[in-house]
């Protein structure tokens, strides 16, 4: 037997005009770079890039200017410092393409340079000129050569000097400068949009490209810890709308593979919890001036919540999936935001929390502060040259769900939702009552105060 | 007995206040099923950044350099292997728990009727792509793309299916250009399948 549903719809096609304007961003230079004594200093500009833009592939006979390097398109640097071993870098495009979350036919392709840098003094002074003798191989670089880029790869190494003061770069004059820093500014390139290309680039303000830089100890028999990674995500735009009120943070949810099908049934009868969700909270590495005394700590800026409730600053109801035939008919739920490699729960959410103040003690946030929490919850920090430390929230987390084993009136008697559904003769006529698709919506909030 | 619904749903419209303390807030939506059911969902787009006589829709007119759609809409040098502008989303949860059937996905669509002189008419593809899990994982199939009067068929044979991220997308045929002034109409049909 065949059942059939016939869905129509109009589309009506028209014949007029559409407008794009120029918007432009914030996003941090990249050549404020870092120094100091320690192991590794990382940080990130995650931003917000109209795709767009163009950045041409860039070399080392031109300046910044000239290869249209500049905060526009910086987005991170990485380095090393004072180490006596050799640091391999390597840093993934995943492909290479910024892709829309509700469109992945869409893209815009993208590369990234780095552009190497070094400090011949071990109390800073960060050389801006690039750098042009191949300290590893020992070799000079004509000016005509590309910095190191994933143009024709979507994966690049790179292997830093030692920094102990042990490495020398040597100019083409034969003049040795002793290397005690070495980092990697990184770049976005954007070449000119072809006609072919822009079959595949709508206007949307949702593409993600997502960079994995990792590293790890270049010499045999390496001791101490020198290896790590972590992610840098961008957020992308094509058209005249970011869709975002800002371009220094922004909040990302990639949905489970169930979060549209959950088996309400069989969560409530055998107390089962289900992922539904990473949560990603990224922030550029933002200061307030170049001469302020202080950094700017996102920590005091940032209260992130989930709710029932679109508006951040009231919530009356909880967390409830509806019946999509009698609204009337719900189960309610909790949400429990928490570190999936290692269980710990950060928060627990029933729908009714909301903002009220910037009291961190005014409601119920997720911990964005201690950024001494390992790479699934932390602030990455980087100190300059004039002493001043930077921090981005680089925050992600699982989200699960719990359904609420509401009491159900029977005849007079409060009897558990789970002993319904499990006892489906016993109660067969609220059972029916109960059958049927749910729905709901969660509002993850990020409120942000000046 | 089966139990079928159609939801179409709206289009939210997010507007922020324009203040010091601003909230760029995702949204998720997540639903759940209890016993075996099946639904569809379809949510078609509407296109207001342009207008013509009280009416909204898509500049056809890809000719012109002002029409940010145009390279979306334009037929390509290979047909039939990119989806153009995106129309609509569809959703579906196919849930066969205790019956184990399937169902399966049918969508055809005619061609773009002039509303004046109905015998101007335009063949367009009509592609389809979609993600669809079986609560474990998710599959992303390569694009289905028709052109007019024909039929594509997705199968949807998992106890369990839902498709993610479905989206409707549009492109005239190779060699099409719209060249008469108006208003044109279409209709693309959804079936649901339940075997």
């Amino acid at each position: 037997m065949m059942k059939r549903i016939l869905i129509s719809i109009i589309i009506a096609l028209l014949v007029p005009v559409m407008l794009f304007s120029a918007e432009s961003f914030f996003i941090l230079d990249a050549t404020d770079w870092v120094q100091g004594s320690g192991s590794y200093y990382r940080y990130s500009f995650q931003s917000v890039m109209k795709l767009s833009d163009v950045f041409e592939q860039p070399n080392y006979s031109q300046s910044d200017y000239q290869n249209k390097l500049s905060s526009a398109n910086a987005i991170a640097a990485v380095g090393v410092a004072g180490v006596s071993h050799n640091i391999k870098y390597t840093f993934d495009t995943h492909g290479g393409k910024f892709v829309s979350q509700s469109d992945p036919s869409k893209y815009r392709s993208y590369y990234i340079v780095a552009s190497p840098d070094y400090s011949s003094s071990n109390s800073g002074n960060i050389s801006r000129s690039y750098y042009k003798f191949d300290v590893v191989n020992n070799q000079g670089i004509s000016d005509s050569t590309m910095l190191p880029n994933t143009k024709n790869s979507p994966t690049m190494t790179y292997v830093t000097p030692k920094t102990d003061g042990t490495s020398q770069r040597v100019s083409t004059s034969n003049t040795k400068y002793n290397i005690y820093s070495f980092g990697l500014d990184l770049f976005i390139i954007m070449e000119e949009l072809s006609n072919a290309d822009l079959t595949h680039v709508a206007e949307n303000d949702d593409y993600i490209a997502t960079i994995t830089i990792s590293w790890e100890c270049y010499n045999n028999n390496c001791t101490g810890n020198h290896s790590g990674s972590f992610d840098i995500m961008i957020r992308g735009y094509y058209g005249n709308n970011s869709g975002l009120d800002t371009d220094t943070f922004f909040v990302v949810i990639e949905p489970t593979s169930n979060a549209l099908s959950l088996n309400l049934k069989d969560m409530l009868i055998n107390n089962e919890t289900k992922e539904i969700a990473n949560l990603i909270i990224n922030t550029t590495t933002r200061r307030i001036a170049n001469d302020a005394p202080d950094p700017y700590e996102w920590r005091n800026h940032l209260y992130a919540f989930l709710s029932a409730s679109p508006n951040y600053n009231s919530s009356s109801q909880k967390f409830l999936f509806r019946n999509n035939l009698d609204p009337s008919v719900t189960i309610p739920y909790t949400l429990t935001v928490y570190n999936k490699s290692n269980q710990n729960v950060y928060s627990t959410f029933d729908g009714l929390d909301y903002f009220t103040s910037t009291n961190s003690n005014s409601g119920n946030f997720l911990d964005l502060k201690d950024y001494s929490k390992p790479s699934t919850d932390y602030y990455s920090k980087f100190t300059d040259r004039f002493g001043q430390s930077y921090y981005a929230i680089n925050y992600s987390a699982s989200v699960k769900l719990t359904l609420v084993d509401k009491e159900v009136s029977v005849n007079g008697t409060n009897v558990p939702l789970s002993t319904i559904l499990s006892n489906t003769n016993t109660y067969s006529s609220k059972y029916s009552t109960y059958v049927g698709q749910y729905s709901s919506n969660i509002y993850y909030h990020v409120v942000y105060v000046d | 007995m089966k139990k079928f619904l159609l939801v179409l749903i709206t289009i939210v419209t997010f507007l922020l206040p324009l203040s010091a303390t601003y909230d760029p807030y995702a949204t998720q939506q997540v639903s759940g099923f209890i016993d075996d059911v099946t639904y569809l969902y379809i949510s078609p787009f509407k296109y207001e950044n342009v207008q013509y006589q009280q009416y909204y829709g898509i500049d056809l007119d890809y000719s012109n350099t002002s029409n940010g759609h145009r390279f979306l809409i334009m037929p390509t040098d290979t047909q039939l292997t990119t989806p153009g502008l995106q129309i609509g989303t569809f959703k579906i949860l196919a849930t066969f728990v205790t019956s184990r059937r399937q169902a399966n996905l049918v969508v055809t669509h005619g061609k773009l009727i002039h509303t004046v002189d109905s015998s101007v008419q335009l063949d367009y593809e009509l592609a389809v792509q979609y993600a669809i899990s079986d609560g474990e994982s998710i599959t992303r199939p390569a694009p289905t793309i028709g052109l007019s009067n024909t039929e594509m068929r997705i199968s949807i044979a998992t106890p369990i299916a839902s498709v993610l991220e479905g989206n409707v997308y549009f492109r005239l045929a190779n060699g099409v250009a719209a060249t008469v002034a108006g208003q044109y109409t279409s209709s693309v049909t959804f079936t649901l399948e339940v075997l």
